[in-house]
């Protein structure tokens, strides 16, 4: 034990000096990442997901937004994610959320010193290249978000397996490659872990490539072979999250965009720049940094330490900067144009990549560094060169002081830019002259940062002078290699200190307390106990909305609120259109903003989707107005239809412009509604007697997946009509009798009811997702088997797999136990 | 008086052992093994209380004396033993004392006699619990007011096996109702003993030792010992039935079948779900003979009298059911008996499906409360156990043989009812399994072993904090630091209900009882009000009003007693059940005259109970 710790005491020291100094308040539960995005996505969502857990089920359907909503298959909630599960099931919400964050960092930080290690390196170049990688500017994974963190963290992992399993030669490599890939799959972002499996596959074969030099052709067929082990594997175990997800993409409203959405977000040449001044990245849409002194080490690379790994980060790094241009970059541009995939946006993404190459390169040139002290002519050569480089940067730097002065010069050039590339371009909906407007803050601020009297600026000057003088004193004289190990490191943590401080990530912290923070609106809201949705009227003169309105989407969730918008990339297609520019539905590409003329015209349609309370920060004279909250109003919408309703007027329609039908409907009360119903389908017996003089709902149950309703109608047969949304995987049972939905104005469900006392059971089951989840687990156990029984034997890893299978029932136990006694107080 | 109650059971149980060993030895069966014979002797014993009681009170012979005469008939039988017994105690005490155990055996040992303590503490209480005062004690009452058993008007528990509750009415022959309900802790404390020799036929001294302790922390075993329930007894019975089925399976013998099928008789006499049991072990007796390639006649006659002797020893309860309801096996099977209640007993399987199936043993763990309560957990060993249990019993063949008697047992309980309960007999054949595995595993390595070590100690010492835990309140009574009557009021609200009934309501008239009214402590004649809607013709003529007061007026029901706990959920289709009804002002007052409220507190809960007289 001694030994081991000796051997790794960086690793325990760096890793320890690193959780403090970056985890340190989201380890103490002080703070974790809580505005922005996070506070109207991935909390409500943890949110659902922890109340999905806590009751041992999957958060396959929320009713909370976008009038039902598949949210299992929104990839981001990853509920189907191992670690995810874990965590929520074991600790109070807040809590898993923090801690899942931290989690994920260290798995980073130890997945990235395994792959180090592997690759020959010491103990302190592995620690320090696992450091750079989790906290410089690839943030372990967490280079974009929390969930992007969960996905790329186990990039290293999989690198390292595949080295392994060509050193090894041992098939259960493949197979933990596969579980891997499945959990980048299943941490819900797709487009990183689509990017991450290609980088794989690409490593796979470039090291199936120099291992078979001598039967080309027979070695990579074998090994394509080989590699279907582990793609047929993360396959299965990914493939009820796969399911669901498909399923939802296309009916999604974000498939069929063109090549501006794609090159959205390309990330700018000048922002190379960051490599020294990671403040600059609001500028190019991103940063690559790791620190300037971890990046001088970059420059100590021996030639003949260059190994077929290193090549391949090479190429990584060159790859993703050219990747990451987008509209900058033609290869890119035509491999867009070739595939014809525009899924994707944000080119910059693949940053994360360059990050973690330069990671890896710092890592391999301090190994270099220590390991050939004694070649002084080599380190002097490239201390030159850094000194070179130093220089390089300091003059761009006084140039662009200089060259800045010049106010007008740049923003007639601004003018000229937006004119050819910006106003009325494909997703850029803003007027020139609001586009104008924002020319000279750009260029003030513009100013202000390449400065040399901003600060960050100082300070990157600064760290590179040090730099320069650690490395002189270091090659000059006998200053001692722990000496030099802890200057280095003190620095290198220093900057990254300073980055972390500063970097988008870490910026949106809030304190865990805003978890449970209370919202007046919705509490006054939630003191009516029927069942209604709301809308937030976000007009243009809306300025800071989380704050006004408090519950807009997805935050309603949080709240338990029934809210028609939603703010996903997955918003359904026909559901955005239906919602239409009443906006508060936002697929990630910014919501749409209605004027107070468009609400005055789409209030049936809001009747319609049983919408009572409508939340406005501007005045509304139509609307029933009910209180204040601060700057935000709350209105009643009078008349609206309840969430499920009984009706004889049906009306056989085409299904075209079924919007513009509900928004003209004029209505009394729910008798007089017409309700429109794909043609072709009057031929059923059912709608031969429809009468509905007499109606009565009681709703049983109404929860995310299962509704039950007891519904009495005389004396004809009649339709209950619902605002809930169509969407394949529900089924009905009209006493206990499998029934049809009917599609009720082109996207809701309907159902056809017999005269009579009916109980109508509506429930979420999708079978296949049922069926592949139970593959997928057995799937897990299987590997788990084989890996084990190929180090120790069947036997002996079945008695492995009882143990495990036994803690965890026991710790489960444990934990539900602990939560029916002491849940609230929790 | 706690002191003296257990002085008195143990007394019956010396009485009823040595009558068991008379027994035991006229069918030679006496062996070497003192634990075996001892565990069987007590079976036996306790076994003959309930066929005398039965008789007595079939007979209409439930006087003061019968519980005295029981007394003297089981000492007759044994009193050659009882001297035996008398002459060989100090050498019991000497090997007591010498019995060598190690550090973890001797851990176990406290921590049992620990939690074996705990609930006697609760056991040696007034009665107390829903089903328990509702019928398993109230029905022998009604027997005893009566003098023998009979036919109790709209009850539908009265029409069902009642062999366990036989035990209770001899404890309350004595006006003792704590014996009564001690005869369910005593069940449980020779469970332990049952498990640990079944377990012992093929695992060591500690992993039998653990086995058996982790049975008897199963929250449902510590919970129903404190409580006069009928479960953990049955599980007592089902434990002899198996011990005497492995001994066949090693030995063979007439005898042995013959015992075993006297156990499975006292079985089916107690609960009609034991017949699943009982049909397991019955097809594992002709399993067990066709592996041992026996002729065709020998492996079918030791079956049919194992079935034979059960038949007879529980028949008089299915004949008397039949005899009243047409319905052996009344309220179920109304589709084959054509008298019974179809609706009200539905299965809980009757819409589950092939995942519901593979599910439940997760269910029951985690979600215990859809399973039949909390209180009625069996907690997460047997789950945790499993898949070890499958490699370690894979090896031996008696071993195989049981695991597939629990499996099957588990498919059948869940088609016929999923209540956590009903799974205690198929546990009885099940956990001793885990001493097999416990050994399997200590031969696997010591980290795996190590790993599953630390998972029992922790099971082992949460389960027993919180039977601990669950005891503390009856603790100041036990230790004589609280009055029974203030005990009582605190957890028990009906005995207070029970001098208010009967200060309003003459001791001639009828009462009909609506929503959760545990009758024991009400002298009164009682009708339960769901056995009055389904057993009378209620729910068939009854479409009004007027026609519900007229209905009760002539079933001869002057007063009401209504409660606001305990209602059941308004059954489909009967807008005029008895329950919606006491709930309908219009109605109560068109009809009825309140005669006093009565509200207790119950923890957070405010229990109301409304006393009503027909106008």
């Amino acid at each position: 034990m001694k030994k081991i710790i000796l051997e790794r005491k960086y690793l325990i020291i760096i890793l320890l000096l690193s959780v403090l100094l970056y985890l340190g308040d989201q380890v103490f539960l002080k703070a974790s990442f809580l505005s922005g995005d996070y506070r109207s996505q991935h909390v409500p969502w943890a949110i659902a997901l922890d109340r999905a857990a806590k009751n041992l089920s999957l958060p396959l359907w929320d009713t909370y937004t976008h009038s039902g909503f598949p949210l299992l298959a929104e990839g981001q909630v990853a509920a189907l994610y191992p670690a995810n599960i874990v965590f929520y099931l074991v600790f109070p919400v807040e809590i898993a959320y923090a801690w899942s964050n931290v989690f994920h960092y260290l798995l980073a930080f130890l997945f990235m010193y395994l792959f180090l290690m592997n690759a020959g390196l010491d103990d302190f170049s592995s620690s320090v290249g696992a450091l750079f990688f989790s906290f410089g500017s690839a943030g372990g994974g967490g280079y974009y978000n929390t969930v992007s963190l969960k996905v790329l963290c186990w990039f290293p992992l999989t690198l390292y397996l595949i080295d392994r399993y060509f050193y090894r030669k041992k098939l259960y490599f493949l197979l933990i490659l596969g579980v891997v890939l499945a959990q980048q799959v299943l941490a819900g972002y797709f487009q990183y872990a689509f990017y991450s499996v290609i980088f794989t596959v690409f490593y796979y074969y470039y090291v199936s490539f120099s291992h078979n030099r001598n039967s080309l052709i027979k070695g990579m067929l074998r090994n394509t072979a080989l590699l279907l082990v582990a793609a047929v594997t993360a396959l299965i175990i990914a493939s009820p999250q796969i399911y669901e997800s498909l399923k939802l993409i296309n009916l999604c409203s974000r498939g069929a965009k063109d090549i501006d959405f794609a090159l959205w977000g390309s990330f700018n040449p000048c922002g190379i720049a960051t490599l020294f001044f990671p403040h600059l990245g609001w500028i190019s849409f991103g940063a690559v940094f790791i620190g300037i002194a971890p990046l001088s080490m970059v420059f100590f690379i021996k030639k003949n330490e260059i190994n077929r790994q290193l090549k391949f980060i090479f190429f990584l790094f060159a790859c993703s900067l050219l990747f990451a241009l987008g509209r900058y970059s033609p290869v890119y541009k035509f491999i867009l144009s070739a595939v014809k995939f525009y899924g994707f946006r944000v080119p910059a993404k693949f940053l994360f990549f360059a990050g973690f190459s330069l990671s890896v390169m710092a890592a391999y040139g301090i190994n270099s560094l220590i390991k050939n002290r004694a070649e002084k002519s080599f380190l002097k050569k490239r201390f030159y060169i850094w000194v070179i480089a130093a220089i390089l940067v300091l003059s761009l730097l006084t140039v662009a002081d200089i060259t800045l002065k010049h106010k007008e010069f740049w923003l007639e050039k601004g003018r000229e830019y937006v004119i050819a590339n910006v106003y009325g371009k494909a997703h850029h909906k803003h007027s020139l002259d609001e586009y104008m407007a924002r020319l000279e803050p750009i260029y003030d601020t513009l100013k202000a940062n390449v400065s040399f009297n901003n600060i960050f600026i100082l300070r990157g000057v600064l760290f590179l002078l040090v730099s320069l003088v650690l490395l002189y004193a270091y090659i000059r004289f006998p200053v001692g290699k722990r000496f030099f190990i802890a200057a280095f490191l003190l620095i290198s943590m220093c900057e990254l200190l300073g980055f972390n401080n500063r970097c988008k990530i870490r910026t949106n912290t809030e304190s865990l307390a805003t978890f449970k923070a209370k919202s007046r609106i919705a509490d006054f809201i939630s003191e009516d106990e029927s069942i209604f949705r709301i809308y937030e009227f976000v007009g243009q003169d809306v300025n800071n909305a989380e704050e006004v309105f408090e519950i807009l989407p997805n935050r309603s969730i949080t709240y338990r609120l029934y809210d028609i918008g939603c703010y996903t990339p997955l918003v359904i297609k026909d559901y955005y259109d239906f919602v239409g520019e009443l906006g508060s539905v936002d697929d990630s590409t910014g919501p749409r903003i209605p004027d107070e003329k468009i609400l005055r015209r789409d209030l049936n349609l809001l009747r319609f989707l049983n919408v009572k309370y409508i939340l406005s920060a501007a005045e509304l004279p139509f609307l029933r107005h009910i209180s204040d909250f601060g700057k935000c109003g709350v209105y009643m919408l009078d008349n609206h239809f309840d969430r499920f309703f009984v009706t004889d007027k049906v009306v056989f329609s085409e299904g075209k412009n079924i919007r513009e039908k509900v928004v003209d409907s004029g209505r009394a009360d729910n008798k007089n509604l017409c309700v429109y119903i794909e043609k072709g389908r009057e031929r059923d017996a059912g709608f031969k007697n429809m009468r509905s003089d007499r109606s009565e709902i009681e709703v049983q149950k109404y929860d995310s997946g299962s509704i039950i309703l007891n519904v009495v109608n005389e004396p004809g047969s009649a339709l209950l009509a619902t605002s809930e949304l169509y969407y394949p995987g529900w089924k009905v049972f009209v006493n206990g009798e499998k029934s049809e939905f009917l599609r009720i104005n082109s996207l809701f469900r309907g159902v056809l009811l017999p005269e009579g006392r009916s109980k109508v059971e509506m429930v979420y089951r999708p079978y296949l997702f049922y069926v592949f989840s139970a593959i997928s687990f057995l799937w897990y156990l299987f590997c788990i088997v084989f890996c084990v029984s190929s180090e120790k034997g069947i036997k002996q890893s079945l008695v492995w797999f009882s143990c495990i299978f036994a803690a965890c029932v026991f710790i489960l136990f444990f934990c539900v136990f602990l939560y029916s006694q002491v849940g609230d107080k929790l | 008086m706690a002191f003296l109650n257990i002085i008195f059971m143990i007394f019956i149980l010396w009485l009823s052992s040595s009558a068991g060993r008379t027994v035991l030895g006229a069918v030679r069966q006496v062996s070497g093994n003192r634990l075996r014979d001892f565990i069987l002797s007590c079976g036996i014993g306790l076994s003959m209380i309930i066929l005398f009681i039965s008789f007595f009170a079939s007979a209409g012979l439930l006087r003061g004396w019968t519980g005295f005469a029981v007394l003297a008939l089981i000492a007759v039988i044994g009193f050659k033993n009882l001297l035996v017994s008398l002459r060989g105690f100090p050498g019991f005490l000497k090997r007591i004392f010498s019995l060598r155990l190690d550090i973890t055996q001797w851990l176990l040992v406290l921590i049992l006699a620990g939690v074996i303590f705990s609930a006697l503490v609760a056991a040696a209480a007034p009665p107390t619990g829903m089903d328990s005062l509702v019928y398993h004690l109230n029905l022998p009452k009604e027997f005893i007011k009566y003098h023998g058993i009979h036919a109790v008007p709209f009850d539908v528990n009265a029409l069902w096996p009642l062999n366990i509750e036989m035990l209770f009415l001899f404890g309350l022959l004595f006006k003792n109702a704590i014996i009564a309900k001690m005869f369910n802790f005593l069940a449980g404390v020779l469970c332990v003993f049952s498990i640990y020799l079944i377990s012992r036929k093929f695992a060591s001294k500690t992993a039998s030792l653990a086995a058996a302790t982790l049975f008897y922390l199963m929250p449902v075993i510590v919970s129903q010992s404190g409580y006069a329930y009928v479960d953990v007894s049955i599980t007592f019975f089902c434990s002899l039935m198996v011990i005497l089925f492995l001994d066949y399976t090693e030995t063979g013998g007439k005898e042995l079948s013959i015992l075993s099928g006297l156990f499975a008789g006292i079985l089916m006499g107690s609960k009609f779900t034991n017949g699943l049991i009982v049909g397991v072990v019955f097809v594992a007796f002709i399993v067990s003979d066709l592996m041992k390639r026996k002729k065709s006649r020998d492996i079918f006659i030791n079956a049919a009298l194992f079935f034979f002797i059960a038949a007879i020893v529980s028949c008089h309860w299915y004949v008397r059911a039949y005899i009243i309801r047409g319905n052996p096996l009344f309220p179920f099977l109304q589709n084959v008996f054509g008298n019974g209640i179809a609706r009200e007993f539905k299965t809980s399987a009757s819409n589950a499906g092939f995942f519901d199936f593979v599910l439940t043993p997760f269910k029951a763990v985690f979600e215990p409360e859809l399973y039949g309560g909390t209180a009625n957990q069996i907690g997460p060993v047997p789950l945790a156990f499993l898949p070890i249990i499958v490699i370690a019993a894979w090896r031996g063949r008696t071993a195989k043989i049981m695991l597939f008697c629990s499996l099957i047992y588990y498919f059948m309980w869940f088609f016929v009812k999923q209540n956590l309960r009903f799974l205690l007999p198929g546990m009885v054949i099940y956990c001793p399994l885990i001493g097999l595995s416990l050994d399997y595993l200590y031969r696997s390595g010591r980290t795996v072993f190590g790993i599953f070590s630390a998972i029992i100690a922790s099971v082992i010492i949460m389960f027993a904090g919180t039977a601990f835990y669950y005891a503390a309140p009856a603790a100041p009574l036990f230790f004589g630091n609280e009055y029974t009557e203030n005990y009582l009021l605190k957890t028990e609200p009906t005995c207070g209900l029970g001098s208010a009934i009967e200060k309003i309501i003459p001791e001639d008239k009828t009462v009909l009882m609506v929503g959760e009214i545990k009758r024991f402590y009400i002298d009164r004649k009682t009708i339960r009000a769901d056995g009055f809607y389904y057993m009378s013709d209620y729910c068939k003529d009854v479409r009004s009003k007027e026609a519900a007061a007229a209905f009760l007026k002539d079933a001869d029901i002057e007063y009401v007693v209504s409660s606001n706990i305990g209602i059941p959920e308004k059954q489909d289709g009967f807008s005029f059940n008895l329950v919606s009804l006491m709930q309908d002002n219009d109605f109560l007052s068109s009809y009825f005259l309140p005669m006093g409220r009565y509200e207790f507190k119950n923890g957070e809960n405010v229990i109301v109970y409304n006393i009503y007289r027909m106008r």
